[in-house]
């Protein structure tokens, strides 16, 4: 009996003890190494190399992914054949055909790539703010402001593009997605303000060093150019025409009086320029527009703008270039000379150089009352690329005069002359007369039916669309 | 101690000479007899004779006649044959035994299904269990065993997604369980050893060609060598599986040795095969005459310089059918199989070789080919108490296709330019046509060797234990490469091997299973009991590298990696997955009439955060069989099976991706100022969790005429309320989805229905017929806050999941020519808000009808295939209508000005933006959601048996096959089944010999 109860007890705690064993290895069991290509989050931003990893990835993308792109699918290429200095020659429905058409719609592709890419930047660039914000006691001072610095820069420049194409957007600041999956559409006026309280912040983070040996990365030239710009666009000329003068002053900065040597990496007037993929790569603008066969396959400069350059304009003998056979000429911007690998890069893709800083500050000036001031901010523009100064012209004459200064220095980048005509209420005007199917509501992008759809507080869609 | 030992080796010793002794001493005696079958009695040659318990096997000649030495006290004889019941016979002192044999009738008593951890006679079981067997399958020209399955099972809907090679298959085992495109994969075991259910594909090389880039991974099995396939659907069926159940349970048995004489069997396939073509497109005439139409709308006098098509460029005399040109290119294809099987009454072996090669329709040389080896033995211990069946698989697939699929290029302008040039070079046209074969330069290679390997042993400790283990090892090495070398361009363009890349992929997956089990079984009375213990260890390595390489000295180095100036690490990924379980069931039998099963399992996923990683699941499924009631029995002789059943459990899903829990950024391999890119992986939710699915179902099962008539009836409904899923979100959160467990409750019901008769069953003629039914249904139960979600627009409550929301088409404007659509919110103008109506798409209902004939020597069978379903038209796929881009006939009915009440809108050439405007939402209405339902002859087979003196050759059976002969269908599109422009199924003609020695 005795024997009996001490064989079950025996039996049972065997048996308990298997089962706990068991499930303990269990547990241990199913521990798994981390895989090799990710890190925890909390480790990034307490190293100086892994927090600069993040941002470069920012950079990376930027240059590749986002509106920014030099590509058929960036702001350049979309924007040009939205307007009049680029005509699309594909016979394929290309998405920059459909921009060259006017018939943009809420569910063509790039309208959809453009804002997805651009967030997706400002949720990486949200994610460093946030976690070098917690990770201050981890990094030196100058990391944390440099990183700091560079990341409310890049968000405020991804929403101004946002809100320049799209109108009305939402400004992101946080990584909650509970709070930004329900975000909605804030006014311009708005989102500006938020854009320059973000300036003003990298404007104070940042110096004038750039981190590296290339003008590849934001510094704070970079920061007050943007700042001009942002004022010129909500007309605060005072303050424009101050910014754009900091970097005039800015012995870093001159314009190249060779201007076929402005877009070269070691040019001396860029102020931000993209470093390419890799050593040998240039730029993605000569890739996609240099064309050395004939009938071209994508876009060419329209005859529009070639024909409003003034005789002896070096930029067009210089910037532009014709390809001709026995039937057809065609030319294609040739700012980028380079449209294949070189032994090393030649030439980086400007984002900001200080050219812009003197156009805005001619307009500010003029717009300031100060017309004589203006009209020599254009002539030192001028007198580079051949052109004789403007005499005595009135504001109207040189806001007229502004315009195609602009128009002829910006061409093919980044969008300007569609910023410009907007912000000067001049679409609706002299965009029929040059396609007859414009309409006033075409000065603002459609936002992508996905979004809409995924977040209903976006409505209502843009007029129009 | 030695001493001990060495008393250990004489006993030994002893033990083995008495073993020897009495093999000696034994007495042998020599039976003779004669085999016949029928009311003639002819004699039957090729019978297997053996004693029971014994190595002696014989086999009856032409004549019938055998001669078998017999050893041991009053031993019995088996008499088996493939074709004729076995029979056993007690010798009694007997020395001559004559014997007649009766035919095989298959009858649902003898079938066992393989439940993955038990097998259980059909007539009993409590679970829904589908099964094709070898006779079904086999000897098909298809390469995958899931072509051959298709339409053949109930609830089990098969889907080929295109006709490359190679490609990938969906299968969806009671509809969609998940909202995730790749949560609905079901588990996939092969004799034990789950196989990796998902793609092994890396999509960034493969989704040019393959639609969704998808392989599956069941290509790597030879269908020939595949002995019976079950699908597991309810919960008392899929509980032991646990977590991975939910989508239901694939089991893959491949063929084993049996007793008898060794013997070689022989197959090959020849088969000749050319796509399916169901639309027609327009011809030069008409295409142009779309063209100066599109441009007249768009007032447009000047054709511009690149529209060559109609500006005179081009030669408009020419009219070529693209369709035929690019993807209609008859090719052959043939297999090759050798199989050597046999075994004594202690060891059977098997041994399989195999080889394939699948042309294209795309031409040029691109094929696929497969060849591979498997070797199974079973081995029993002299005392029958140990078993052990270990298997071998070994696979190599090689997969030679263009990088694109030229599908699309059937929409090339029908006045294009010739493709070759006089000397046969590629023609550009003076660099006015982008020739689509250049994109043949452009590669995908994949090279795929797969090993599969397991052990299956069992030990019965007692007449009530047993122990069993399963054990098994599998690896994957996967070489994925894309080329894109200059060659691909326009030479004029003057792109040299600087701009030539390779991009490879090698992935090498790696996995062991152990599951060690523990089985019981006792029998009183009429009761009997059965239960079993068991658990899994199991453990996964995927590693992914993938490479880039560019900028080559030649195109002729482009093979090799090292002779490129760039070379990149774009993807080293190593991910772990493991996972195990702990489980059970018992099951419980009241002399066969009612039968109670219950079934449990606890698993634990490394996929999940570290506090969510277990989970228990569980069933209960009973089964009554009605028709051994004696008073069923006595009054219902026309019955002779009924059984009811049902169950009830849960199952789950742990198919979300790995890691999915961490926190974490992620290494790029792009470099900026110098920095190596990390980017933030994913949104960081830690607190999702398994996802479970309530499974309900009832089942009538009844027999007739001595079960001459079959039919099986089930009702199923599968609920899910937490189900995982990848929640879209706007962009501005800056990732696409979340992971998390949805909140709403989602169902899935359906019927089935499987019916087989056996219409005449004579001595020479006989004639079956089968057919199976499923109505599958889905709802969404309940979802709050739907409206304020980012499934607004994809989803209603009380509707089903099958649904899209789009704009209420109207027809032409007869005034305007542009497609109008309703103001559904009758705010006076179209816009997205307007896209509102809701319509069904997917799947209705489908099934299968076959029917196998037989007449002495001549068998005929044949398989159809139907299904009901909507989904999006051609023209969802199309550009606009009057780009450069040619239309099928049926869209020549557009608006003019003489044309008012067309079906179509007036062409525009893309820069009329109310046109474009028009055809994109025309593309988003509910005009282009039209049925897409057919009915397929997806297999049909003459075959004709020779007869022969079995001297050399015991069987030659020479079969004729069609796939895919005839599709009825209203679809006017490249394929029903394959939709999109993506290759469509091929129509085969094959011709196959089975010899057997």
């Amino acid at each position: 009996m005795r024997n009996s109860y001490h064989s079950k007890k025996f039996f049972l705690t065997s048996i308990i003890l298997f089962c706990s064993f068991y499930l303990i290895s269990c547990e241990k069991f199913l521990e798994v190494d981390d895989p090799n290509n990710q890190i925890s989050q909390s480790m990034v931003f307490k190293d100086k190399g892994l927090a600069y990893a993040a941002l470069s990835d920012v950079y990376s993308n930027l240059r590749a992914n986002t509106l920014l792109n030099g590509s058929l699918y960036g702001v350049g290429t979309l924007m040009g054949c939205y307007t009049d200095e680029l005509s699309s020659v594909s016979n394929q429905s290309l998405d920059f055909k459909s921009f060259f058409d006017l018939s943009v719609q809420q569910n063509t592709t790039v309208v959809n790539t453009i804002w997805v890419n651009a967030y997706k930047q400002i949720y990486a660039v949200n994610n460093i703010i946030e976690g070098v914000g917690k990770s201050t006691a981890y990094l030196d001072q100058q990391t944390v402001d440099q990183v700091l610095g560079e990341a409310y820069f890049l968000r405020g420049f991804l929403h101004f593009y946002l809100v320049n194409l799209y109108g009305d957007v939402p400004y992101i600041t946080t990584t909650d997605y509970l709070q930004n999956q329900s975000v909605s559409r804030q006014s311009v006026d708005n989102v500006y303000v938020h854009i320059e309280e973000d300036y003003q912040k990298a404007d104070q983070y940042l110096t004038d060093q750039y981190p590296t040996a290339n003008r590849t990365r934001i510094n704070r030239s970079g920061v007050r150019l943007a700042l001009a710009r942002l004022y010129l666009y909500k007309q605060e000329w005072a303050k424009a025409e101050i910014m754009a003068d900091l970097i005039i002053q800015n012995p870093l900065y001159t314009m190249e009086q060779d201007i076929s040597k402005t877009f070269l990496k070691d040019s001396k007037s860029a102020i931000w320029q993209f470093m390419p993929l890799e050593a040998g790569v240039n730029t993605l603008e000569g890739q996609y527009y240099i064309f050395s066969t004939l009938p071209p396959q994508n876009v060419v400069l329209s005859q529009n703008l070639l024909d409003s350059f003034e005789p002896g304009d070096q930029r067009k003998q210089k910037w532009t270039k014709a390809l001709s056979n026995a039937t057809m000429s065609y030319s294609y911007p040739y700012k980028y000379t380079q449209n294949n690998k070189t032994s090393s890069s030649l030439e980086f893709s400007v984002v900001l150089r200080v050219e812009e800083a003197y156009l805005i500050s001619a307009e500010a000036e003029n717009e300031l009352g100060n017309i004589q001031t203006a009209i020599n901010r254009l002539n030192q523009l001028r007198q580079r690329v051949g052109l004789a100064g403007l005499g005595s012209l009135n504001q109207q004459q040189v806001r007229t005069a502004v315009m195609d200064e602009r128009r002829h220095e910006l061409f093919t980048e980044f969008g300007h002359r569609f910023f410009d005509l907007k912000r000067k209420g001049l679409l609706n005007t002299y965009m029929p007369t040059f396609k007859s199917s414009w309409k006033n509501h075409m000065s603002l992008l459609p936002l992508p039916e996905n979004e809409l759809i995924a977040n209903p507080s976006l409505k209502p869609q843009n007029d129009g669309y | 101690m030695k001493k001990s030992y060495s008393n250990i080796g004489s006993i030994g010793l002893v033990l083995m000479f008495a073993v020897i002794c009495g093999n000696i001493k034994a007495q042998t005696k020599t039976v003779t007899g004669t085999v016949t079958v029928g009311e003639n009695q002819s004699p039957l040659s090729g019978v297997v004779v053996s004693q029971e318990g014994s190595d002696q096997v014989t086999l009856t000649n032409s004549k019938g006649i055998y001669q078998l030495e017999i050893t041991g006290e009053n031993p019995s004889i088996i008499f088996r044959h493939p074709e004729y019941a076995e029979k056993k016979i007690a010798l009694d002192g007997r020395t001559i035994v004559n014997l007649k044999l009766d035919r095989k009738e298959q009858s649902i008593e003898e079938v066992v299904v393989n439940a993955g951890y038990y097998k259980v006679r059909d007539k009993e079981r409590t679970g829904s269990i589908v099964r094709v067997s070898a006779k079904e399958i086999e000897n098909q020209p298809v390469t995958n065993v899931l072509s051959s399955a298709q339409g053949r099972m109930s609830g089990v809907s098969i889907t080929q997604n295109s006709g490359t090679a190679g490609g990938g298959f969906d299968i969806q085992i009671r509809g969609k369980n998940s909202l995730r495109f790749d949560g609905n994969y079901p588990l996939v075991i092969v004799d034990g050893v789950p196989l990796n259910a998902q793609s092994n594909s890396l999509s960034p090389l493969s989704n040019n060609i393959l639609s969704k880039g998808e392989s599956s991974p069941l290509n790597s099995i030879n269908p020939n060598d595949i002995e019976s396939m079950e699908v597991l659907k309810d919960a008392d069926a899929t509980a032991i599986y646990g977590s991975r159940g939910a989508n239901g349970v694939v089991i893959v048995t491949t063929k084993k040795g049996r007793k008898g004489k060794s013997s070689l069997e022989f197959n090959a396939i020849t088969s000749v095969s050319r796509t399916n073509k169901l639309v027609e497109m327009a011809d030069t005439e008409q295409y142009l005459q779309l063209r100066r139409d599109a441009y007249a709308n768009d007032g447009i006098t000047t054709y511009p310089v690149t529209a060559y098509d109609i500006n005179g460029k081009w030669d408009q005399s020419r009219n070529t059918d693209w369709y035929r040109e690019f993807i209609g290119k008859t090719f052959i294809s043939q297999q090759q199989q050798l199989a050597y099987s046999g075994g004594s009454e202690n060891v059977q072996y098997y041994l399989g070789l195999s080889n394939l090669e699948q042309g294209s329709a795309f031409g040029h040389g691109l094929k696929y080919k497969r060849s591979g080896f498997n070797f199974s033995t079973v081995i029993t211990s002299p005392d029958k108490k140990l078993k052990i069946s270990p298997t071998i698989f070994y696979t190599r697939e090689h997969n030679d296709q263009t990088d694109a699929d030229l599908t699309r290029q059937i929409l090339l302008a029908p006045d294009a330019p010739m493709l070759y040039q006089s000397d046969g070079s590629l023609n550009w046209e003076g660099n006015t046509f982008t020739n689509p074969l250049a994109k043949l330069e452009n590669k995908y290679l994949n090279d795929i060797r797969s090993l599969v390997t397991n052990v299956n042993a069992s030990y019965d400790i007692s007449e009530h234990w047993a122990l069993k283990l399963n054990a098994g090892y599998t690896q994957t090495q996967q070489n994925e490469a894309r080329i894109n070398p200059s060659s691909a361009f326009n030479p004029s363009l003057g792109y040299t091997s600087s701009i030539s890349a390779r991009y490879e992929g090698l992935v090498s997956k790696t996995s062991w299973i152990v599951e060690p089990q523990l089985h019981w079984n006792t029998k009183w009375n009429n009761h009997s009991l059965s239960a079993f213990l068991g658990s899994t260890f199991e453990d996964r390595k995927n590693d992914v590298v993938r490479l880039q390489a560019s900028d080559f000295t030649s195109n002729e180095f482009i093979d090799n990696l090292s002779n490129a100036k760039v070379q990149k690490i774009i993807e080293d990924t190593n991910i772990d997955y493991r996972y195990t379980a702990f489980f059970g069931r018992f099951n419980y039998n009241y002399s066969g009439k009612y039968i109670f099963n219950l079934t449990g399992r606890r698993d634990g996923s490394s996929r999940f955060g570290p506090d969510k990683r277990f989970a228990n699941f569980g069933a209960v499924g009973a089964a009554w069989l009605f028709s051994e009631e004696r008073l069923i029995k006595q009054n219902l002789k026309w019955l002779s099976f009924g059984k009811l059943r049902a169950s009830l459990g849960t199952s789950g899903s742990d198919l979300i991706g790995d890691y999915q829990y961490l926190n974490t950024y992620t290494t790029t391999s792009q470099a900026y100022d110098g920095t190596i890119g990390i980017y933030p992986s994913r949104l960081f939710n830690p607190d999702f969790s398994w996802e479970k699915t309530t499974k309900l179902e009832y089942a009538l099962e009844l027999g007739f005429l001595k079960d001459r008539i079959n039919l099986s009836v089930s009702w199923f409904r599968n609920r899910s309320s937490n189900q995982l899923v990848g929640i879209p979100l706007p962009a501005t959160t800056g990732f696409a989805t979340i992971q998390s467990n949805f909140s709403a409750k989602v169902q899935n019901s359906g019927t089935e229905a499987d019916l087989s008769i056996l219409i005449i069953r004579g001595q020479n003629v006989k004639w079956k017929m089968t057919g199976n039914w499923t109505l599958p249904k889905s709802k969404l139960l309940e979802y709050d806050n739907l409206q304020s979600s980012s499934y607004s627009s994809t989803y209603e409550v009380g509707r089903s999941l099958n649904i899209k929301k789009v704009y209420e088409f109207k027809g032409v404007n007869p005034t305007t020519g542009l497609f109008e659509f309703s103001d559904l919110n009758g705010d006076g103008k179209i816009d997205s808000n307007d896209r509102t109506k809701v319509v069904d798409i997917g799947v209705k209902y489908f099934g299968g009808i076959g029917s196998q004939v037989s007449y002495k020597n001549w068998s005929l069978d044949f398989l159809f295939q139907f299904v009901k379903q909507r989904q999006f038209n051609l023209d969802y796929s199309l550009p606009l209508l009057g780009s450069m881009s040619n239309v099928p006939t049926y869209m020549l009915d557009y608006w003019t000005p003489e044309n008012p009440d067309a079906s179509f809108q007036r062409p525009s050439t893309g820069s009329n933006t109310s046109a474009s405007r028009a055809f994109a939402q025309y593309q988003a209405s509910d005009a282009v959601i039209v049925d897409v339902s057919f009915i397929r002859l997806n297999n049909i087979q003459i075959g004709y048996k020779v007869p022969l003196s079995g001297k050399w050759v015991n069987d030659l059976t020479l079969q004729l096959h069609a796939q895919n002969l005839v599709t009825l269908t209203k679809y006017k599109g490249i394929d029903p089944e394959v939709q999109g422009l993506f290759l469509p199924l091929a129509k085969t003609f094959a011709f196959s010999a089975n010899i057997k020695f």
